[in-house]
C-alpha cells in the first residue's frame, strides 16, 4: 500500500515540479516502486522535466473518463526501472476532474506502488483541492521570499482546514551569500513565520535550468549538489534520519577536485 | 453619532440595537457608520436589527434594505415592536419578528478569558465575541483576529487585530511583537509605523480618540 504525498506551494514557479521529478527519481533509486502524477491539468510540465513528453499517449483525464485503462496511461521512466509517470492532459483544464474522481484514481494507484507523488498546480482553487484530495501527507515548497512565504502560509492554513495534518517544508533556491548580506530571508526567518517542520533545503543552482531544458533530472547526476540534497530529502521521506546540511555557497576545494575526477553521469 | 446604534453579541450571532428615541435621520446615519466600520466583524455572522419601539415608513425601510444590500446583510432579521414595521420589512424581503422580553434583557454571559493555542495563518479569520482573549501563537500576515474585549497575544502579530470589536474603546491589545499591518480598537483604526527590528513587547490602547502604542515598560508606569 502506497504512501501518497502531494507537493504543493500556493505560489507558482517555486520548484514543485522540479521537486516532484527529483524526489520521484530518488525514491525509485532507493528501491521503491514510485509513480509521479501530474495534477496540473492544462499546464502540464512534469513530463517535460522528465524528458518523457514524446511518450504520452494517454493521460490522467483519459483514465478518469474511461478512455483507457490506468496501465496504458502510465509511462515508464527512461532511467529508473521502477519509476512511472501519469501525465496530465494539456488540452483540457482543471474542471475536467472532480475531487472524488481524483481520490478514486489515487486509491487505484495505492495498490500498485510504494509511493505516489502528486505534483499540484499553483493556487488554492479546484486544481489544488483535487491534488490534495487523496493525499496522506503534504510537502510544501517555498522560496525564501516574502510573497512565496505568504502563499505557503495560506496553504498551511488550508491543509489544517482540510484536515490533512501538518505539512513539511522544502526551502528551495536559497542563496547563502544573499542571506549573509541581509538581502534574502534566512532559513530561520522563513521557519519563524511558517512554523512547520523542515524536510530539506535546496540552494539556488543554475544547473536546474539546464537540466529542465534537456529533460534530465539532477538526482541522476552524481556530481550535482542539488541532486544530492534531493536524495537526502528522499531518504527522509523513506524514514531515514538524515541531518540537514548547512548550505555553503561554494563547494569546498576538496569537493570540487573530487567532482572533477568522478566526472558527470 | 455612534451612540445611536450599538452592536452586541447575542446567542449565535450579533444584534444591532438601534436607538428608538432619536430621529430616523440620526439613526440611519449611525447604522451606515457602524456597518461601514464593522464589515469584518459582521461578515459571516447571523445578524438581527433591534428597532425597539421605533416606527418607520415603507420608504425608510426600503432605504434601510438598500444599505443592507451594500453590505450583503439581506439575510438579517428585523425585530420590532410595531407590526407595521415588521410588515414593511417583509415587503422588501427581510424576515421580521416581534421583540421578546427574553431577548432584550438577555445579557451575554461573560466566559472566563480562554487561552487559544494556535498560529493564525494567512487567510484565516478568528472571532471571539465573548470577552477577552489570550492567544498563544502568532497572527500571521493576511490573518484576522477579532475580539470583543481585550487581546493579549503571546507571540507575533503580523496581521490584522481588532479589539473592543463591539464598541469597547477601553479594550487594549498586547503583543510580544506588535508588527501588525493594521490595529483596530472599537471603531478606531491605525496603521503600524515602519518599525525597526529591535522590538520590545508593546501595548496599544486608545488615548484622546487615537490609538497609541506604548512599550510594555512605559505602560506599566
Amino acid at each position: 500500500m502506497a504512501k501518497v504525498i502531494t507537493i504543493t506551494s500556493g505560489k507558482g514557479g517555486v520548484g514543485k515540479t522540479t521537486s516532484t521529478a527529483n524526489l520521484g527519481t530518488a525514491l525509485a533509486g532507493l528501491g521503491n516502486k514510485v509513480v509521479v502524477v501530474d495534477a496540473d491539468i492544462g499546464l502540464r510540465n512534469l513530463d517535460v522535466v522528465m524528458g518523457l513528453e514524446n511518450r504520452i499517449v494517454y493521460d490522467l483525464v483519459d483514465v478518469i473518463e474511461g478512455n483507457c485503462r490506468l496501465r496504458q496511461a502510465l509511462i515508464k521512466d527512461k532511467h529508473e526501472a521502477e519509476l512511472y509517470l501519469l501525465p496530465a492532459a494539456q488540452t483540457r483544464d482543471k474542471d475536467a476532474v472532480t475531487k472524488e474522481e481524483m481520490i478514486e484514481l489515487v486509491d487505484q494507484l495505492r495498490e500498485e506502488f510504494d509511493f505516489v507523488l502528486i505534483d499540484s498546480p499553483a493556487g488554492i482553487e479546484s486544481g489544488f483541492k483535487n491534488a490534495i484530495a487523496g493525499a496522506d501527507e503534504i510537502i510544501i515548497v517555498t522560496t525564501p521570499e516574502v510573497s512565496a512565504v505568504r502563499d505557503a502560509d495560506r496553504i498551511i492554513g488550508l491543509c489544517e482546514a482540510y484536515e490533512k495534518g501538518q505539512p513539511r517544508l522544502i526551502l528551495n533556491r536559497l542563496r547563502p551569500k544573499m542571506v549573509r548580506s541581509g538581502e534574502m530571508m534566512s532559513v530561520e526567518d522563513v521557519l519563524q513565520i511558517l512554523a512547520i517542520d523542515l524536510i530539506g533545503i535546496i540552494p539556488e543552482d543554475e544547473d536546474v535550468i539546464t537540466a529542465t531544458n534537456k529533460g534530465e533530472v539532477l538526482v541522476l547526476d552524481k556530481s550535482s549538489r542539488t541532486g544530492k540534497y534531493y536524495i537526502d530529502i528522499a531518504r527522509r521521506i523513506n524514514g531515514e534520519e538524515v541531518a540537514i546540511d548547512p548550505i555553503e555557497d561554494t563547494p569546498s576545494l576538496i569537493e570540487r577536485i573530487s567532482n572533477m575526477f568522478r566526472g558527470g553521469r | 453619532m455612534a451612540e445611536h446604534v450599538a452592536i452586541k453579541g447575542a446567542r449565535g450571532g450579533l444584534r444591532v440595537v438601534v436607538d428608538d428615541t432619536c430621529s430616523w435621520d440620526d439613526a440611519f446615519a449611525a447604522i451606515q457608520h457602524q456597518l461601514s466600520h464593522g464589515a469584518n466583524l459582521l461578515h459571516g455572522m447571523s445578524v438581527s436589527f433591534d428597532m425597539g419601539a421605533r416606527t418607520i415608513d415603507s420608504t425608510e425601510m426600503q432605504s434601510l434594505y438598500a444599505v443592507l444590500q451594500t453590505y450583503q446583510l439581506t439575510t438579517a432579521d428585523i425585530q420590532a415592536d410595531s407590526s407595521e414595521v415588521r410588515q414593511f420589512a417583509r415587503a422588501v424581503g427581510l424576515t421580521a419578528k416581534p421583540r421578546s422580553i427574553a431577548h432584550t434583557n438577555a445579557v451575554m454571559p461573560v466566559a472566563p478569558a480562554p487561552i487559544l493555542i494556535k498560529n493564525l495563518r494567512s487567510g484565516q479569520v478568528h472571532k471571539h465575541l465573548h470577552g477577552d482573549l489570550t492567544l498563544l501563537g502568532d497572527v500571521n500576515a493576511g490573518a484576522e483576529l477579532i475580539v470583543a474585549g481585550s487581546l493579549v497575544v503571546f507571540g507575533r502579530v503580523r496581521g490584522l487585530v481588532h479589539a473592543g470589536a463591539l464598541g469597547d474603546r477601553t479594550a487594549i491589545i498586547c503583543a510580544i511583537e506588535l508588527a501588525a499591518t493594521q490595529i483596530r480598537i472599537a471603531d478606531v483604526r491605525a496603521r503600524a509605523p515602519e518599525h525597526d527590528a529591535h522590538r520590545t513587547p508593546e501595548i496599544a490602547c486608545i488615548e484622546d480618540g487615537q490609538i497609541i502604542v506604548h512599550s510594555w515598560e512605559e505602560y506599566r508606569r
